[in-house]
């Protein structure tokens, strides 16, 4: 195996670090620390067992033993938790991953397509928590815990330690105190601590560690006057042992090191440094800016060759240097010593480590591991180059559900470097639109348009222009305004032609406005479009939206059969492509709950029809939520609940009249009343704009072009008047006849004789 | 940002004595060694500054004995 993988079928799907998932290697020199191994067994009755204590206590080494141990009688599953995991869809693909390496029952490929599309607190943990439940006894290790700093990271963390099954043992390894509810679990008897006093080196552990493991045949006084001067720290005891290695007289260093009152770790970094050749000093202290290392990296970073061999002999030499797979290609230094080496590289050769970042970013760059070349350009303070791999690369995070990770870059970027940057405004504008922050989006938009340089392009992400990337970014997302999108839509169709990767999103939109403007042929005609253009070039969100919208649409046109197999076909390509679950998809359960009510089937529509709702409100776009609400209102009208089917339609309502322009939602809204046998429960309104109200004359010419052939825009030419004035007095026709559709229009005009 | 918290000065206590070299960990601070602590005193910008000072004290394993602002800013001798 490689040392990434794809997480899931969904094309651009983030990859997976699986050196996060290997517990490291357990040091040969390491001793068995059965006190703590029996304590830890004993975590098994513990909702969460807990080792908390400072670097350098040897937390990881402790727990790769234990787990060596403990997986001859149980499934063990191994994490390290990494600052990317602060992206809750980073933290619990790799969880899964974890978990479904240790336990191969579990069902790998449907958690892990879930864990990147569904909201986690709702759907990805209660389906993990069942499936653990399944699974029987396993232990899962999260290490490094403390690099786990966002709230929502660790919101999901406290539902699934309160949540787990009694058969599944969490242990996690941690600096500080994790913001979990310690207390509670603590006063329950719930709660298993290993804390630094129980970490120390005893005596007889170190005397074990220094003479039987290492053979430095120190005499008992001098282990002693070790343990008493490093306090038992391990890692103090271990840096001893490394400088004691080379030494001639190891009892007048010990006599030494206990004679002076510098720090253990600045005493020992000299030392231990001293111990190797200056050539491997220079290989340390260099590549300690690298979070894991490989031979290739670290040559490319010391521009040099012979790495691999440096690397070799320092896994063989060295406890600091920690393997990260079976293989021992990568590794990764203790982060004590990194942090030793990186204080003695600034002292030795000032001014170097932002060079060595740049390079570390070009290799990790030309390897696409984008995450790390962001993080190394963003350590060298190469902003430009960080920002070109963002505008670039955004777009597949964000299809993977990735969003926070991109936020999270741009968050480590200087304000005023974002703000001049057009392409990186309309990227934060992007993921705040996908993360439902409409003021964030229309505060980032507001910023690029004002920067000025649209016309600039084309962009990495596929764009023709900033002004493109701005027309499509308020096509997608209309907050509630047809009109906006139709607008948006159209000059966006206009600006980026047939060939164009976002072509099958603004075909999309504009389909999608069309069908909650009533206008069911120009819909249909967008999301023909989309559906064809959509998969070549991945973009699936929108390919698997248009599919379920035709379905809708063939729905209201009462053509049965087709409303059924692009509804079954909208589930089924969701599913292919791991969206079933995604927040962005929402329409393909209505659709289907949809059709299935249609066919009289009111109780198999009722759970399709409430994950449509579900995922439609965490989606954030008003007119997509009133959609699923007018879908699942008549259902559970119909299977007796005319209470709640009531509510559902109030809250549909006040989403109508919060939008600036809902197209003839507001009219649907009135034929779901009816629809759920409910119209008695609200006046009519009486206003003379409202349904039943009287067409004007203008309203009457158009409504007789609607009867032919013409579009909205032929009509317009006909007529010498914008495509926006005919849109607005079509509306306006639909609003007063309650209808939502033209061909519904025709109709109740002829029953009306208007015609 | 409140004038106040620009530059206040702090005086953050370590355990142990450690060389004039780790001070460019800590920019801008003053390092002493006073009787088996390290003093570091100088001015932090604001509440990251000062967290981002404790994070690297515990990334080297030493330990943090006490963190207090200082009113005066010490004369220099």
């Amino acid at each position: 195996m490689t040392d990434t993988e794809q997480a899931a079928s969904r094309p651009d799907a983030p990859i997976l670090l699986v050196t996060k998932l290997h517990a490291p290697a357990v040091p040969a020199q390491a001793i068995a620390r059965e006190r703590l191994f029996e304590r830890l067994a004993g975590g098994r009755a513990q909702r969460l067992s807990l080792v908390a204590c400072p670097p350098g206590f040897g937390k990881s080494t402790l727990l790769a033993a234990w787990r060596e141990i403990e997986a001859r009688q149980r499934p063990v599953a191994w994490m390290t938790v990494d600052e990317g995991d602060d992206d809750a869809v980073v933290l619990w693909s790799h969880v899964i991953a974890a978990l479904c390496r240790a336990c191969p029952g579990l069902p790998h490929a449907e958690l892990s397509a879930m864990a990147a599309s569904a909201p986690v607190l709702e759907v990805v943990l209660p389906r993990l928590v069942n499936e653990l439940v399944e699974q029987g006894d396993v232990a899962l290790v999260l290490d490094d815990f403390h690099r786990l700093t966002s709230a929502s990271a660790r919101d999901g963390v406290a539902w699934f330690v309160e949540h787990l099954p009694a058969t599944t043992q969490l242990v996690i390894s941690t600096r500080t105190d994790p913001a979990l509810p310690l207390g509670t679990l603590r006063a329950r008897g719930q709660l298993l601590e290993l804390r630094a006093d129980d970490l120390r080196f005893t005596g007889p552990e170190a005397a074990e560690f220094l003479t039987g493991r290492l053979g430095l045949e120190l005499e008992p006084a001098d282990v002693e006057l070790l343990v008493a001067r490093t306090e038992g720290w391990p890692a103090g005891i271990y840096l001893a042992a490394l400088s004691l290695a080379g030494a001639a007289d190891r009892h007048a260093l010990v006599a030494a090191f206990d004679g002076t009152s510098a720090h253990v770790v600045d005493y020992l970094a000299g030392e231990v440094l001293a111990a190797h050749t200056p050539e491997l000093q220079t290989f340390m202290l260099r590549t300690s800016v690298l979070e894991r290392l490989c031979a290739p990296l670290c040559d490319a970073v010391l521009e040099d060759v012979g790495s691999a061999d440096a690397l070799a002999l320092l896994a063989r030499t060295n406890l600091f240097l920690v393997p990260l797979d079976e293989h021992r290609r990568w590794y990764r230094f203790h982060h004590l010593f990194a942090q030793i080496l990186r204080v003695e590289l600034e002292r030795r050769e000032p001014g170097l480590a932002p060079a060595l970042h740049r390079r570390a970013s070009a290799w990790h760059r030309a390897h696409g591991t984008t995450d790390e070349a962001i993080h190394h350009a963003v350590a060298a303070g190469a902003f430009a180059e960080a920002g070109a791999l963002i505008a670039e690369t955004w777009v597949h995070y964000a299809n993977a559900g990735r969003t926070a990770s991109v936020a999270e870059w741009l968050a480590r970027f200087p304000q005023d470097l974002v703000d001049a940057d057009g392409r990186l405004l309309l990227v934060q504008a992007w993921v705040a639109a996908l993360r439902g922050r409409e003021d964030e989006m229309r505060a980032a938009a507001g910023r690029a348009r004002a920067l000025g340089g649209l016309g600039d392009g084309p962009l990495p992400d596929g764009f023709v222009s900033l002004a493109s990337s701005l027309s499509v970014l308020h096509a997608t997302f209309g907050w509630g305004d047809v009109a906006a999108i139709l607008e948006h839509g159209e000059r966006s169709a206009a600006l980026e032609d047939e060939e164009s990767p976002w072509r099958p999103v603004i075909t999309w939109a504009l389909g999608w406005a069309h069908y909650c403007d009533g206008d069911l042929a120009a819909a249909e005609r967008r999301l023909r479009e989309t559906v064809a253009l959509a998969p070549p070039v991945d973009q699936w969100i929108v390919g698997v939206a248009a599919v379920a919208d035709l379905s809708l649409i063939a729905g209201m046109r009462g053509d049965r059969g087709e409303q059924m197999r692009l509804a079954l076909e909208a589930a089924d390509l969701a599913r292919e492509v791991g969206l079933t679950d995604a927040v962005e998809d929402g329409e393909v359960h209505t659709a289907l709950g949809v059709a299935l009510a249609a066919d009289g089937r009111p109780a198999e529509a009722l759970p399709a029809l409430e994950k449509g709702v579900f995922l439609r409100r965490l989606w954030g776009q008003p007119l997509d939520l009133i959609d699923g609400l007018l879908g699942l209102a008549p259902t559970v009208a119909a299977m007796g609940d005319g209470e709640r089917a009531a509510a559902l339609l109030a809250e549909a309502e006040a989403l109508v009249a919060a939008c600036r322009d809902p197209g003839v939602l507001g009219a649907r809204l009135a034929a779901a009343r009816a629809a759920a046998g409910l119209e008695g429960a609200v006046k009519a309104a009486p206003d003379k704009t409202g349904p039943g109200a009287e067409l004007r004359e203008s309203e009457l010419t158009i409504l007789r072009l609607l009867t032919g052939d013409l579009t909205e825009r032929e009509i317009g030419r006909e007529l010498y008047i914008s495509f926006n004035t005919v849109h607005t007095h079509v509306k306006a026709i639909y609003r007063k006849l309650g209808v939502s559709s033209r061909a519904e229009a025709v109709a109740r005009a002829r029953e009306r004789h208007l015609l | 940002m409140t004038p106040e918290a620009h530059g206040r000065q702090y005086e953050v206590v370590l355990r142990g004595e450690i060389g004039d070299h780790y001070a460019l960990l800590f920019d801008g601070m003053r390092l002493e060694r006073v009787a088996g602590t390290t003093v570091l005193t100088g001015p932090l910008v604001d509440q990251a500054h000062l967290h981002g000072v404790i994070a690297r004290i515990q990334e080297l394993g030493i330990e943090l004995v006490s963190v207090n602002p200082v009113n005066e800013p010490r004369s220099t001798s």
